[in-house]
């Protein structure tokens, strides 16, 4: 397991990840005073707890003006020296400012991180302490979330991949190490470990990289029955016509995804499409579908006509995953003659009810909205960026690799690539490892 | 007439007993060791080698905590050898076969003239305790009742019992009791660690046939020399001065692959006679041939049991087939066609008492004063058992003091990654250590394990002057040699750059400054200093690296926790952490089944139990 150390310095955006007047980036730990300080808000000031007003660089051309407010620890929330820069609040640029910071030295954030560090320290009181656990908690269910999810990205299939052969070089390379006296085995050749090596770093740096942006996005989900109008939604939020290329329900059962902006919070919309023919797979696959999606989606959009009736199926699902910030949406409301919508009664049990038309764009702005709403509630976007930045490590620790000539410096390098490629729930590295080579070659006096 | 009384009693006279006995003796605990036979401590119940792949590193560790093993191996070693020469030192690791007989003599040697310390000639029967409220444990050990039914009193016993318990020999469909050869087995012992609580597993082993020396036809082997002036395994061995033997390599063929496919239907490991697992690393001659059909050829290694011994070790052939199949297997081995089978091989299986139950101190958490060393921990190897000994010995006698116990950190040694897996994985095989199971292997080498834990045995008292003198002497040497290398300069660099080259060798470099033979000269002194020079960036990497961590280790977990109470801990992490116990959020985040969540949910909590501040 990875587990995060407690004396670097991390760095989150602290506001809502959205486009606002204000975002707070906040850094935390012995290495932040510097760190804020090479962006160009430095020096930090003689007094504790003084803010600075500065311009920070984006780039060598471009600055934007920024104001850091500066926290000497112990004394500030964390209990380490703390920075909070205030920007702009435009995602692209606290996306780059970010990754500049981590570029220089510092971690993404876990989710919660920044409290947990502050109770360890005795910042907070032990009242609150029921508050913040329950919080880690609700964390850990956003984390467990995008694990759930990152198990069905295309990404993390070639994350997983990628991990897998690294896995396989650096067992055939510990054999090479811990064996030399057994069999007489030849573990891998200069040339092959230098070929393996390529490729994982191609892999490692392909446009289909492990760990885009797009896996730490949160995720919104179109569920409902088939011919609700799910499609017709997804290609009218996104603006464009990306569910048009599988016109026919039933033909294919990917799942369409697309990134868009919604009032300024970036999120990914899934549509489940081609669930099924007959009424009982229909009913069935449907459910199936809804509660993958529950388990995976940050908000879940139900789409169901305006005109037709609820089953009784239906219902119990909807009202069961209801309560996971999902935003009812009664559809094809231009096929009842009536503004006059019934509203189910199970609606009060979504966070929010839209009426919507997609044919005639009716109630499309306020979906917006309530889209926006209940993505920015559940604001603080769970290890955003922690993917990136295994990639980025594992990348690095690769080439390292590559450049070593030692094998136990080779050893060393794919072991922490191997470690930041990990999930949760990955085994030890060091039973990985012995196992494949117990599986390979024929070991032992 | 009153029950002799000990404070530490030790049983079983094997690698680990024979360590515990000693450092628990040293510590100034009244030690007594029991063994069945005098004439067998410090036996080689398998082959008679020394040190290998973290094993080697393992017994320099065991040496610089001021234990026995190493300097018994320099003084009875007829071959050395440093394995992975051709790597860079940070994985050097030194091996060597002894003379298996010289080798038990000159422990038992060693232990006779040990102070505080008696040797008794018994088998244990059962051991007695007390209801107890102590450490958390049910139950307190008061001492053990021998197999004539004398009871000898000890608040503190160490169990290093081998494959002794239950122990049960296969050979073909023959199936005889005994931990070893011509051994009994201890029955007693097992009923007497189920009655205290403890759960028993089994877990098997196996050992090859020995053939007569004078029967082998050498000329038709490959001779594989030691190494010309072998670096020793103690700190304290200037340098190897006795002679040294070959060994000899050979191997299968598939004729005897063959052979061995056609009598599966006789082998214990595939009849279902032997259910218990082995260890994956030392398979056996038939697991091989099953497992890797595409092979036509496993090497076999002729290894001399001692200089003057008749006895030739045929590693590589590990089996429990018949005698008439492993008679004809010999007789096709090239080499070995006329050679006389001395001792037929077999396969042991054996009770062990599965590790998560015991603390990483080695005591066990439900039975105060009882501490577990070795085989019986589901561990393989003369060394992994040394050094568990080493532990147990003076955790029994820091314990009976009342004083802290001795926890060697992962970072620190080989020891510790080994009882901390041991305590937080438990075992499913025989436990051997390989270095890929270090997360520092940079940092634990074979030529700094002084640095690394001669100062912790001279504070525990395990250290005597004339060692302490010796460590800081050399150390002192590493710092001025250190001091040349910045000192000294190469075409106006510092020829410490130069010596990061990896082409550079120590004759041409000799030869450019002359000033350094006499560092030369001193063997560890150079290898030292010149590790610590190539290896620099990533030494400091790793040292950084457990610096980050430590304060995980460092951080202990109350040892009642009652983890059922700490809110909104997932189901799992509460089920694991109580059967574990953890003593350190280190140690918590190792056990299986925990994610980082669970891990700040139990840091969150602590944080809240204690009194407020920074």
């Amino acid at each position: 397991m990875n587990l995060p150390a407690l004396n670097d310095t991390i760095v989150a955006v602290s506001t809502a990840w959205q486009a606002a007047p204000v975002g707070v980036i906040r850094l935390s730990g012995p290495d932040s005073f510097a760190l804020a300080a090479g962006l160009g808000a430095g020096p930090p000031p003689g007094v504790a707890g003084a803010w600075t007003a500065a311009r920070v660089h984006l780039d060598p051309e471009h600055t934007v003006p920024a104001v850091a407010c500066w926290f000497r620890g112990p004394r500030s929330y964390t209990g380490d020296d703390v920075v909070e820069l205030q920007v702009p609040g435009s995602p692209p640029l606290l996306r780059a400012l970010l990754d500049k910071l981590v570029a220089a030295g510092a971690r993404w954030a876990l989710p919660g991180e920044f409290t947990a560090r502050a109770l360890r320290r005795g910042k907070l009181d032990a009242r609150q302490v029921e508050g913040v656990l329950a919080l880690l908690e609700a964390d850990q269910a956003a984390t467990l979330r995008q694990a759930a999810r990152a198990l069905c990205t295309r990404a993390a299939d070639d994350r997983n991949a990628v991990r897998e052969r690294l896995l396989d070089l650096l067992a055939r390379v510990e054999a090479g190490i811990d064996f030399v006296d057994e069999e007489d085995v030849r573990f891998i050749s200069d040339d092959d470990l230098r070929t393996g090596l390529d490729e994982v770093l191609a892999a490692l740096t392909a446009p289909t990289a492990p760990g885009p942006r797009g896996v730490a996005l949160p995720h919104v989900t179109l569920v409902g029955r088939p011919n609700a109008g799910k499609s017709t939604l997804f290609n009218a939020l996104i603006g464009a016509d990306r569910a048009l290329v599988s016109p026919i329900n039933g033909t294919t059962r990917d799942v369409l995804t697309a990134e868009f902006d919604c009032e300024g919070v970036r999120c990914r919309l899934q549509d489940c499409a081609g669930l099924g023919r007959s009424a009982d797979e229909l009913e069935r696959a449907a459910r199936r579908a809804a509660e993958r999606a529950a388990a995976q989606a940050d908000v879940v959009l139900w789409v169901h006509p305006a005109d037709e009736a609820w089953t009784q199926e239906e219902a119990a699902t909807a009202a069961a995953i209801a309560g996971r910030r999902g935003v009812l949406v009664l559809s094809k409301c231009d096929r009842i003659a009536s503004r006059q919508t019934d509203r189910p009664e199970l609606s009060s049990a979504f966070t929010a009810c839209v009426v919507v038309s997609a044919l005639t764009g009716a109630g499309l702005a306020e979906l917006r909205r309530a889209l926006a709403a209940a993505l920015r509630a559940g604001s603080e976007m769970p290890g955003i960026g922690v993917d990136e930045d295994a990639r980025r490590a594992a990348c690095a620790a690769v080439q390292r690799a590559r450049a070593a000539d030692a094998p136990e410096i080779v050893a060393l390098e794919l072991r922490e690539a191997v470690n930041v490629l990990a999930t949760a729930a990955a085994a030890p590295v060091d039973e990985e490892v012995l196992g494949q080579i117990f599986a390979r070659f024929c070991i032992g006096k | 007439m009153a029950d002799p009384s000990y404070d530490v009693l030790v049983i079983g006279g094997g690698h680990a007993g024979a360590e515990a006995a000693w450092a628990a003796a040293r510590l100034g605990a009244r030690t007594a060791l029991v063994t069945f036979d005098r004439a067998a401590v410090g036996r080689m119940s398998c082959n008679p080698a020394v040190g290998g792949l973290g094993k080697g590193q393992m017994v320099r560790e065991v040496d610089a905590l001021g234990g026995l093993m190493g300097l018994v191996t320099d003084e009875t070693g007829i071959q050395f050898r440093m394995l992975n020469r051709g790597k860079g030192p940070a994985v050097w690791a030194p091996r060597a076969q002894a003379d298996s007989r010289l080798y038990s003599a000159a422990l038992l040697r060693r232990l006779e003239a040990c102070p505080n310390l008696d040797i008794l000639v018994a088998g244990v029967e059962s051991l007695l305790s007390e209801p107890a409220a102590r450490d958390g444990a049910r139950r307190r050990i008061t001492g053990v009742v021998l197999g004539d039914g004398h009871r000898v009193a000890a608040p503190a016993v160490v169990v290093a019992t081998g494959t002794f318990l239950r122990g049960l020999m296969h050979t073909g469909t023959d199936r005889t009791p005994g931990g070893r050869i011509g051994e009994a087995a201890a029955g007693g012992l097992s009923d007497a660690l189920r009655a205290l609580g403890l759960t028993l597993g089994r877990l098997k082993t196996g050992t090859p046939p020995r053939v007569a020396r004078a029967t082998v036809d050498f000329t038709r082997l490959v001779e594989q020399p030691g190494d010309a002036d072998p670096p020793p395994f103690s700190f304290l061995t200037e340098r190897i001065t006795q002679p040294q033997v070959s060994c000899w390599l050979t191997s299968t063929t598939a004729e005897i692959h063959d052979l061995i496919r056609a009598n599966l239907d006789r082998a214990p490991l595939y009849t279902g006679q032997i259910a218990s697992t082995g260890p994956r690393y030392c398979p056996s001659i038939e697991t091989k041939v099953l497992r890797f059909p595409d092979k036509d050829r496993h090497l076999v290694f002729l290894e001399p049991e001692g200089r003057d011994s008749d006895r030739i070790y045929l590693n590589g052939v590990s089996t429990s087939l018949p005698r008439d199949v492993q008679a004809q297997m010999v007789a096709r081995i090239p080499g070995l066609e006329h050679a006389r089978i001395v001792q037929w091989g077999y396969a042991v299986e054996y009770d062990f008492v599965p590790p998560e139950q015991t603390h990483v101190t080695l005591m066990c958490k439900s039975v105060a004063g009882l501490f577990l060393a070795g085989q019986i921990n589901g561990t393989s190897g003369y060394e992994e058992a040394a050094g568990q000994g080493l532990v147990a010995g003076v955790n029994a006698a820091r314990w009976l003091a009342g004083r802290s116990p001795l926890i060697l950190g992962r970072d620190q040694a080989y020891i510790g990654v080994l009882i901390d897996d041991l305590a937080t994985r438990g075992v499913t095989e025989p436990y051997r250590m390989f270095t890929s199971r270090a997360e520092h292997r940079m940092h634990l080498r074979y030529d700094n394990a002084d640095e690394r834990l001669t100062p912790l045995g001279r504070e525990l008292g395990l250290v005597d002057a004339a060692r302490w003198e010796r460590y800081c002497a050399k150390a002192a040497r590493v710092r001025e040699l250190l001091a040349c290398f910045d000192r000294l300069r190469h075409e106006g660099r510092p020829l410490r750059e130069r010596l990061r080259r990896p082409e550079e060798d120590d004759a041409g470099l000799l030869k450019d400054y002359p000033e350094l033979a006499p560092f030369h000269a001193e063997r560890d002194v150079w290898a030292r200093a010149l590790v610590v020079v190539k290896y620099e960036g990533y030494i400091e990497k790793q040292r950084r690296s457990i610096e980050r961590f430590r304060e995980f280790e460092d951080r202990l977990i109350p040892e009642h926790l009652a983890y059922d109470r700490v809110p909104h801990l997932r189901h799992e992490a509460r089920e694991r952490w109580s059967a574990v116990r953890p003593r350190s959020i280190g140690q918590a985040a190792r056990v299986s089944g925990i994610n980082p969540s669970d891990v700040t949910t139990l840091l969150v909590y602590l944080a809240a139990q204690e009194p407020q501040g920074v």
